[in-house]
């Protein structure tokens, strides 16, 4: 047990010093594949084609078994990248083709066209693989790294080829960067200023086909499609940036590229890539969670703070109006909660937050306002009403039907359109409020 | 390859194959009749998303249960396909991921579990990446069960048994089910829940994957789920019409696709292929087929159609201008100066004219007199109620819409061809008595005088 340890640990000392030269091309050229799916996914994602490169990448299989056979038939090695590898971009070119001339047929829609590609052009296959398996120059056995995916079969050859299509794939996002950001975010107003927009879009599908047929290698061709989408999906929790989008999707399948290609080095026998795959799931549920954009933690805060300001803002302008009449009322809690819809847990919860940030004082059951919170209620009053008159005068609405469209947009009515308000009504003029209440003028 | 290797081929067929065919039709059949809805409600890839999304159920159900149990494997595919459908529609709802991209995360995800989980349990788990990648139908007959007597393979009887509780949940749930498809915001409005419905469906695709999955294996499912599907939608506008397509198609396929991988592997030297891919292939042959002579949207239809309205319109642009020149009193025109001149005025080509003109003398309503063309009674008539159709339309044009006079015979050339004979009566009293159009040629009678 403890002599299984010591591997374990020389192990993972020897990866993370990337001291085996295996171990260092594999992660390197991983890492770059994951870095430019990265970047290519984002386009697919934003132009919402995501599973288009589900159905590209299974029309591989038919390409590698073409491939295969050709090379066979050469006397060249058959498992060779430089035959397989055109051979596949050729079939999953032809997929694309195949879902376009669908697309034109009446009555296939295109979740269909993109199904029947899928199935079809991977049905095709099949029936190769099938027939390869019988094949002279010896049994398949190459191909199956291709479509489980075996990081470890990448040799230092492979790396040079992963690491061109990357140069190649990120220089152009970078320098097609404008472009590509109009016909991501509106592709008829590109179209319409004159843009050849099929010319950008067919750039970046071929980048997409691009990245598949390289990353058979690493990933295989089921899973491929996993580094296109999980990373921009992920991204997409952290920025709404375009150009930040793909930097941090680039980074998201570096590291999930990364990681899982030394998961699979550490432990023998793993597929590279489902761990590959697994890991991209992992950092998009984290994402998911905690992402700075949209994630689910930052999003539940804001509606707390959100749902907390605005019961503090009706507990105090319930509490104001009373003292309007009466300098120095106290208000009960039974009288609070019979004015609103409050439960009991709710109203003690707000009231627990506004003594806290110093609104209101309590004594026994009763309570009342301090000078801060007399002044902000005012200040809520005053927009509330402002409003009610807004749309009593300028929208046309029954004074009866004001007072809860006011609720909702009193608390986010900003000095200057208070100012704008003012201006607009002028209340000092105006009639008195709906609900016969006075407008404090906040001069006095 | 000739005839005569496959007669031989053909002739070693034993029950075994036969077998093979009826799973492969049952598969398909299976397969369709909960695949219409899939394809009908525009979620085709929802049906590859949960035929990958059920891998970790029937992994797991696998470790749980230790044994082939096809219970426990139902429920945990059947689970695993729920949990597919639902989560890619929170994912999209809830957190606004783009519908694509939420269906890809979670279906890839699954799918990667479930093969790290087959490859770390491989000892206690019987099963093969391959066989859950290509399926295995070629094995299928040799696992059977005894029933009254008979050896029937386990996946012909889950198969049989899984496609006709869909046929008949298609068949119980007929209205309920075509009106969900068709208009799901009307079922919403009269207070009818289309998620149920939804649910009920992702349930039956996760059950039937499952079931289908040892024989066509994962990934070709979905060609079974979606082809007949769309094929039944180009040759039917009926639901119920579009259930029984799929049905014959499936078997079709199924003869086709295993005759075709036992004999067509022989013309390259070898000895057969995968069933399920060649059903697959034949599947999408069959739809080619179809999209080029389905009667109604088939290529072949729609270029027939349009070539008859485009006879159509260059036989009655003839007549118009035989009727002209005879008002002109031009009576002497040959019949290679009459096409030439149609050719040009009405944007035909040459080939179409000819056509034209032939189909104008064989039903007897012109005439090549010495002198040249002539008009016969029959066709002179019609040509009068073309031109009287073209007038009136630009009398209404100038008068009533507005455009100028010399910009109304282009619009008019169009709409002669399109207007019935209550619309010329429409148009003529819109025309209130004016006998003439905007260049002051008569207008002419219309057939009653």
């Amino acid at each position: 047990m403890i002599a299984a340890t010591d591997t374990l640990s020389s192990d993972l000392l020897e990866l993370l010093t990337l001291s085996q030269y295996n171990t260092r091309v594999v992660l390197i050229a991983v890492g770059l594949l994951g870095a430019s799916a990265g970047c290519a996914g984002t386009l697919l994602l934003l132009r919402k084609r995501a599973l288009l490169s589900d159905a590209m990448s299974h029309a591989t299989l038919p390409g590698l078994c073409i491939g295969f056979l050709i090379a066979g038939s050469l006397g060249m090695d058959a498992r060779s990248p430089w035959v397989l590898l055109p051979s596949a971009c050729m079939t999953a070119l032809a997929s694309l083709g195949t879902y376009l001339l669908l697309l034109k047929v009446p009555r296939i829609r295109p979740d269909a066209a993109l199904a029947i590609v899928l199935s079809g052009w991977f049905g095709l296959g099949v029936v190769l693989l099938g027939i390869l398996q019988q094949a002279p120059n010896g049994n398949a056995g190459g191909l199956d790294s291709f479509i489980y995916g075996k990081a470890a079969t990448i040799r230092a050859s492979d790396t040079w080829l992963i690491a061109a299509c990357a140069v190649l794939m990120i220089t152009t996002c970078v320098l097609l960067l404008k472009e590509l950001r109009l016909i991501c975010f509106d592709a008829s107003f590109a179209r319409g200023s004159g843009w050849p927009v099929w010319a950008i879009d067919g750039v970046s599908l071929c980048m997409v086909i691009l990245v598949t047929v390289v990353g058979l290698h690493a990933v295989g061709l089921i899973l491929v499609v996993a580094l296109l989408i999980i990373p921009p999906v992920s991204a997409r929790f952290w920025t709404h940036h375009f150009g930040r989008m793909m930097l941090v999707s680039a980074i998201i399948g570096f590291a999930g590229a990364v990681i899982g290609g030394g998961i699979t080095s550490l432990v023998s026998n793993l597929p590279s890539g489902a761990v590959i795959v697994l890991v991209c799931s992992a950092i998009f549920i984290t994402s998911l969670l905690f992402g700075a954009d949209r994630g689910l933690v930052k999003s539940l805060l804001t509606r707390r703070r959100s749902r907390r300001k605005t019961g503090i803002d009706h507990l105090l302008r319930a509490m104001y109006e009373q003292s309007e009449h009466n300098k120095d009322a106290t208000v009960s809690k039974e009288f609070l909660s019979g004015i609103r819809t409050w439960r009991t847990p709710t109203l003690e919860s707000i009231i627990r937050l506004a003594r806290r940030r110093g609104f209101i004082l309590q004594t026994e059951d009763e309570l009342r306002l301090t000078r801060a919170g007399l002044e902000l209620g005012r200040q809520l009053t005053r927009r509330h009403r402002l409003w009610e008159l807004y749309l009593i005068h300028h929208a046309m609405i029954d004074p009866t039907h004001v007072d809860r469209d006011a609720d909702d947009v009193e608390h986010f009515l900003d000095a200057s359109m208070v100012r704008r308000l003012e201006t607009l009504l002028q209340p000092g003029e105006e009639p008195r409020s709906p609900h016969h209440l006075e407008i404090e003028d906040p001069s006095t | 390859m000739n005839v005569h290797t496959m007669a031989l081929v053909l002739s070693d067929w034993s029950y075994l194959d036969t077998w093979i065919v009826a799973i492969g039709a049952l598969c398909a059949m299976a397969c369709a009749s909960c695949g219409c809805f899939l394809v009908l409600r525009r979620m085709s890839m929802m049906g590859d998303a949960i035929s990958h999304g059920v891998l970790p159920g029937i992994v797991i159900a696998f470790l749980v249960s230790s044994t082939r149990s096809s219970t426990i494997m139902f429920i945990g595919a059947a689970l695993a396909g729920l949990l597919t459908a639902l989560a890619s529609q929170w994912l999209s709802q809830w957190l606004r991921v783009e519908r694509s991209g939420a269906i890809g995360v979670v279906f890839t995800t699954l799918f990667a579990l479930g093969i790290l989980l087959i490859v770390v349990a491989a000892d206690s788990v019987e099963l093969d990446p391959h066989c859950v990648l290509y399926g295995e139908i070629a094995l299928a007959p040799l696992d059977v069960i005894r029933v009254g007597g008979i050896d029937i393979p386990r996946a012909a009887l889950s198969l049989g048994i899984v496609w006709i509780v869909n046929l008949g949940i298609c068949l119980v749930l007929l209205k309920e089910l075509r009106m969900a498809s068709f208009d799901p915001q009307f079922s919403r409005s009269i207070d009818f829940k289309p998620e149920l419905l939804n649910a009920l469906i992702m349930t039956m695709v996760a059950v039937t994957t499952v079931a289908a999955f040892e024989s066509v294996g994962s990934i070709l499912v979905l060609a079974m789920l979606v082809i007949p599907p769309v094929i039944a939608r180009l040759l039917s506008d009926r639901f119920t019409g579009m259930l029984w397509w799929c049905m014959l198609i499936g078997v079709v396929a199924s003869i086709i696709g295993h005759v075709g991988a036992i004999t067509l592997p022989r013309i390259v030297g070898y000895e057969s292929t995968n069933t399920a891919g060649m059903m697959t292939v034949s599947l999408v042959v069959l739809l080619a087929l179809v999209i080029l002579i389905a009667p109604g949207p088939g290529i072949l239809a729609q270029a027939a159609r349009r070539r008859r309205h485009r006879l159509q319109v260059a036989q009655e642009d003839l007549l118009g201008l035989l009727f002209r020149m005879e008002e002109a009193n031009q009576h002497q025109i040959s019949s290679g100066t009459l096409l030439a001149r149609a050719a040009e005025a009405g944007g035909h080509g040459r080939a179409m004219v000819s056509r034209a003109l032939g189909k104008l003398l064989s039903t007897q309503r012109i005439q090549i007199a010495p002198e040249g063309v002539q008009l016969r009674e029959s066709g002179r008539r019609e040509a009068s109620q073309l031109v009287r159709s073209h007038r009136l339309w630009e009398r209404y044009l100038s008068d009533q819409v507005g455009l100028q006079d010399d910009h109304v015979h282009e619009t008019a050339m169009m709409l002669e061809h399109v207007t019935s004979p209550e619309m010329q009566s429409r148009l003529a009293e819109e025309s209130s008595g004016d006998r003439t159009d905007p260049h002051g040629r008569p207008i002419p009678g219309s057939e009653k005088d």
